[in-house]
């Protein structure tokens, strides 16, 4: 009798220490990027796009200009929407060397052009 | 009783450990995070009537026709019969800008008599420069390989119907600069027939059902 007090005593014990732990969870998390190096953006007056659309009335391919020299060797991404709903998306690496601050990317699936209300632009890296 | 205080710790152990791996997840080891954004308005119509319009004629090689009530077309072996005609973006109001996303662009030509044969006519764009006062049959500028769009007539419409032809990718392109725009030549697509037929077509000369580019974009 005695050893099942303590065990359920026990019990309760870890239970209290698994609900200090879920209340306490979210401190536990280190703020993002705070992990392995600072984030700064590689540009900061904005990108240009040009489309590019097919006889069907596509888009396959949006060209992406203005982008500073400190893009050169990262990943640009791009998403064009309708609304809130992705209907394209692409990407493309940008060279180290010879950067001459655009790139094309290609499209996939091909939207048309009436159905796109935004682009979305990303470059991560180098 | 040992088991149901391990499996308590299990439980606390699988609990916190995701947490560990979310954490992880969220580490960006990317020097450069950039993100930029464009966001179209609503749409914009612009409907241009053409700056220059012509025909040249195979039979006739050296006339102009730059000031003709009319643009032919015709697919005879002999006198074969093209429509040059030629629009000016920039004149649109308020001007497209180079990153605009064109949504439709249509060319419009009326036809000035009744159609006599049900006939397929093909548009291509121009990739030369030419001129109203200058293109002849001799001269007339090169076009692109491809057909950018088709339209059909039909036997026994009248004058005054409206044919389109889709020109959205074009446009596209002549707005972003990635190609010049000397405007479209319109063409049966079957030329070299025996005999021929003339489809004629308002010119800019004319009264009315002058020939219109229709554009509507976002920017």
């Amino acid at each position: 009798m005695r050893r099942l007090g303590l065990a359920v005593a026990l019990l309760a014990v870890v239970a209290a220490l698994e609900l200090a732990a879920a209340a306490t969870m979210p401190t536990s998390v280190p703020p993002l990027g705070g992990g392995t190096a600072d984030v700064s953006a590689c540009d900061t007056d904005g990108f240009t796009f040009r489309h590019t659309i097919d006889t069907s009335g596509r888009i396959t391919s949006v060209t992406v200009d203005a982008m500073a020299a400190p893009c050169a060797g990262g990943t640009l991404r791009l998403t064009l929407t309708n609304g809130t709903t992705s209907v394209g998306s692409g990407s493309a690496s940008l060279p180290s060397v010879g950067f001459s601050g655009s790139a094309t990317v290609s499209v996939s699936p091909t939207p048309p052009s009436s159905g796109v209300t935004a682009v979305y632009a990303v470059v991560e890296g180098p | 009783m040992r088991a149901g205080v391990g499996l308590a710790v299990a439980a606390l152990m699988s609990f916190v450990t995701p947490s560990v791996g979310h954490a992880a997840a969220l580490g960006i080891s990317s020097a450069y995070l950039t993100a930029a954004t464009r966001t179209y308005g609503a749409p914009v119509t612009c409907t241009l009537t053409a700056v220059a319009d012509s025909y040249v004629d195979r039979l006739l090689a050296t006339t102009n026709f730059g000031t003709s009530g009319v643009l032919n077309v015709n697919p005879s072996a002999v006198s074969t019969e093209r429509v040059f005609v030629q629009f000016d973006l920039t004149a649109c109001s308020p001007a497209i800008p180079a990153d605009a996303l064109v949504q439709t662009a249509q060319l419009r030509l009326t036809t000035a008599s009744g159609v006599l044969a049900t006939r397929t006519i093909d548009m291509r764009s121009v990739s030369a420069s030419w001129t109203e006062a200058g293109v002849t049959w001799n001269t007339q500028p090169a076009v692109a390989g491809s057909v950018t769009s088709s339209a059909g007539v039909t036997l026994g419409q009248g004058a005054g119907t409206v044919i389109s032809w889709t020109a959205t990718s074009e446009v596209q392109s002549f707005v972003t600069g990635a190609t010049t725009d000397f405007g479209f030549r319109l063409s049966d697509s079957a030329e070299g027939a025996a005999v021929g037929v003339v489809l004629s077509f308002s010119s800019r000369e004319a009264a009315s059902g002058r020939p219109q580019l229709v554009v509507t974009y976002v920017a």
